[in-house]
């Protein structure tokens, strides 16, 4: 008998761990996971020039301009106006895509869990200042905002990632502040707090690890947001200069589609969205698995 | 009710204030005058005479706080004084490109909100029958290929190779609608699948409440309850959606204008922040604040007329 109740006490599992269980029985979900990490592995294989790609993917060839598709081998996906291999270039191209929405995610994070916080536990002025600052940045669209930045700071890759940061994390900080308004009530905060928690303590340990979700899940949906502005940030100009991204391949393909040139949009918009479709379900699969409703269910019915 | 209007109007004046703020910020001393004023002028002028005469005019040897209240005064009086890159006033630009503007913005945006709301509604009727499968995929897919490719797709296609709907082009008057077509199909096109993903997920959220399981119960029909209890009852969330999707009129705006050479208020906004035309970006910022502001009005109105509960707070 005390063998049994052993065995279970080593057995019991933990909220995170149940939630891991249920993400890994998803099959469409591990997919997805399956595909995002091939990408990031292309992103290390486009950053640290492994075969030649940055090489191929900048070396000029003009004698090999607009090869098409499938046609020879050295240049599986064609090349472009300057006879650039197209392949190489997406490749590398899904580095720029893929750090600035980490990038961005990163720097956004902090800032919202340090706004929301703040104005959620704290209340008062301090809610009253935060409050008034998300309803300004609110009241500008976000894209004005980031293309002032870029056009007068220049467009460097920490400078569009910080834009970004800047305009995105005002959806996430009115989660957490909800959030943290309600959990201030809670017999758990007011017992860490008869306790004499600190109230660093009690934001950082106690009320915050409950909003993990939360935040995995807006880091997740703020890239999604993050990869499809580049390209409209490209189409005006304005994204990271010099490099190939996925943004400056389709605002440059637009011209050559009435050449019948497609290459550079097909590679890059097949690339975007297959990463982009991935991340979408693991995203779902994700908040479904992490979202403590659900904890006893093993496969959710609707959406 | 006109109290109520009154006092959201008053709460314009903190937000104007943060706003000019904010670009206060952005050009004038993160940009700073130096690389301001050098960014503005034409390669040829780029004189020590011509940077010291522009600075004057344009109130930069002021001190920083004198600049802000300035920007402020021009923003509340809409005074913006002279376009530099195309020597008009500013308010003749603004006058000239907002109708046309909102020609393009109004009709798309209500078309998509009417046509995903139906689609949505379809789905979630019918939920997980073909129907609502074959939504959700073109969703996913709507949602994770660019906008600006299905636009060039769409442009390159319905216009250009198939010759359905003019290329690009504009005129005055009603003329102008054989230009609009195409546009306003892209902008629900581009926009239709996040929007039905939206709602889906809410009508299906409503559907599990118990006041369903009670009309059920009192053997209200499928269609009724779902068009008279579940349509109403989304409305709240289905409203906040819409009042967030706002910004995101400028950047439909902002690109189908481009493409399409409309000459709206995306497309000039694009010109002064390239061209550092500061008079007519900020001519069109409060544009498009004011708008924001007014729409948000308009859904807190609605919000009073769909929730009884709001009017009695």
């Amino acid at each position: 008998m005390s063998k049994l109740s052993k065995s279970e006490i080593l057995t019991g599992k933990s909220p995170m761990q149940l939630s891991m269980i249920r993400l890994k029985r998803n099959p469409q979900a591990m997919a997805a996971f399956a595909i995002i990490i091939i990408f990031i592995l292309l992103s290390v294989i486009g950053n640290f020039n492994i075969l030649g790609l940055q090489d191929a993917a900048n070396k000029f060839d003009l004698d090999n301009r607009y090869v098409k598709p499938f046609k020879t081998i050295q240049h599986p996906l064609g090349t472009d106006n300057f006879g650039r291999d197209v392949l190489a270039r997406v490749v590398v191209g899904t580095k720029v895509s893929l750090f600035l929405g980490a990038v961005a995610g990163l720097f956004m994070i902090p800032i919202a869990i340090l706004m929301g916080s703040l104005s959620g536990y704290y209340g008062r002025l301090a809610d009253d200042i935060i409050m008034y600052v998300m309803s300004v940045i609110v009241a500008i669209p976000g894209l004005l905002i980031i293309m002032s930045l870029v056009q007068v700071l220049g467009r460097t890759f920490f400078i569009i990632a910080l834009a970004f940061a800047i305009t995105g994390w005002v959806g996430l900080a009115r989660v957490i502040r909800g959030s943290f308004m309600q959990a201030r009530e809670y017999e758990y905060v007011l017992a860490a707090k008869c306790l004499g928690a600190s109230d660093a303590r009690i934001i950082f340990k106690h009320i915050l690890p409950n909003l993990t979700h939360f935040i995995i899940v807006r880091f997740i949906l703020n890239y999604v947001g993050v990869i499809k502005s580049e390209v409209l940030l490209a189409f005006l100009g304005l994204s990271v200069i010099g490099v190939p991204t996925w943004g400056n391949m389709i605002d440059e393909s637009k011209l050559e589609l009435t050449a019948g040139n497609w290459q550079n949009m097909i590679a890059a918009t097949l690339f975007m969205f297959l990463f982009l479709v991935s991340l979408n379900l693991f995203g779902d699969a994700l908040r479904d698995a992490l979202d403590p409703k659900l904890k006893n269910a093993t496969y959710k019915v609707d959406d | 009710m006109f109290q109520y209007i009154i006092r959201r109007l008053l709460h314009l004046v903190p937000i104007i204030l943060g706003v000019a703020l904010v670009f206060f910020l952005i050009f004038n001393v993160i940009g700073g005058q130096e690389k301001y004023l050098y960014n503005m002028l034409p390669q040829k002028s780029r004189t020590a005479e011509q940077i010291d005469y522009y600075r004057h005019k344009y109130g930069l040897d002021h001190p920083l706080i004198i600049q802000y209240l300035d920007m402020v005064k021009q923003m509340v009086t809409f005074d913006f004084g002279k376009s530099e890159t195309r020597k008009l006033p500013v308010s003749l630009l603004i006058k000239r490109h907002v109708p046309v503007s909102a020609v393009l913005t109004v009709p798309a945006f209500t078309f998509e909100i009417i046509i995903s709301l139906i689609l949505a509604s379809v789905a979630a009727y019918w939920r997980g029958g073909w129907l609502d499968r074959i939504l959700t995929i073109l969703s996913v897919i709507g949602m994770s290929i660019s906008m600006l490719v299905l636009i060039m797709l769409g442009q390159q296609f319905l216009a250009y190779r198939f010759g359905w709907f003019p290329i690009s082009g504009w005129t005055r008057g009603i003329g102008a609608v054989k230009y609009l077509v195409l546009p306003w199909i892209l902008w629900v096109i581009v926009t239709v699948g996040y929007d039905v993903r939206f709602f889906r997920t809410t009508l299906l959220e409503e559907s599990h409440r118990d006041y369903v399981r009670t009309a059920r119960a009192k053997g209200v029909g499928d269609k009724d309850i779902m068009i008279k209890h579940i349509l109403r009852n989304a409305m709240i969330p289905v409203l906040t959606y819409v009042v967030m999707q706002i910004p995101f009129l400028l950047t439909g705006s902002l690109l189908l204008e481009r493409f399409f050479s409309i000459p709206g208020i995306g497309d000039l906004m694009v010109n002064a922040i390239a061209s550092y035309d500061l008079p007519v970006l900020k001519a069109t910022i409060m544009v498009y604040i004011l708008f924001f502001v007014f729409f948000t009005l308009i859904t807190d109105i609605l919000y009073a007329l769909v929730d009884p509960r709001v009017r009695l707070s």
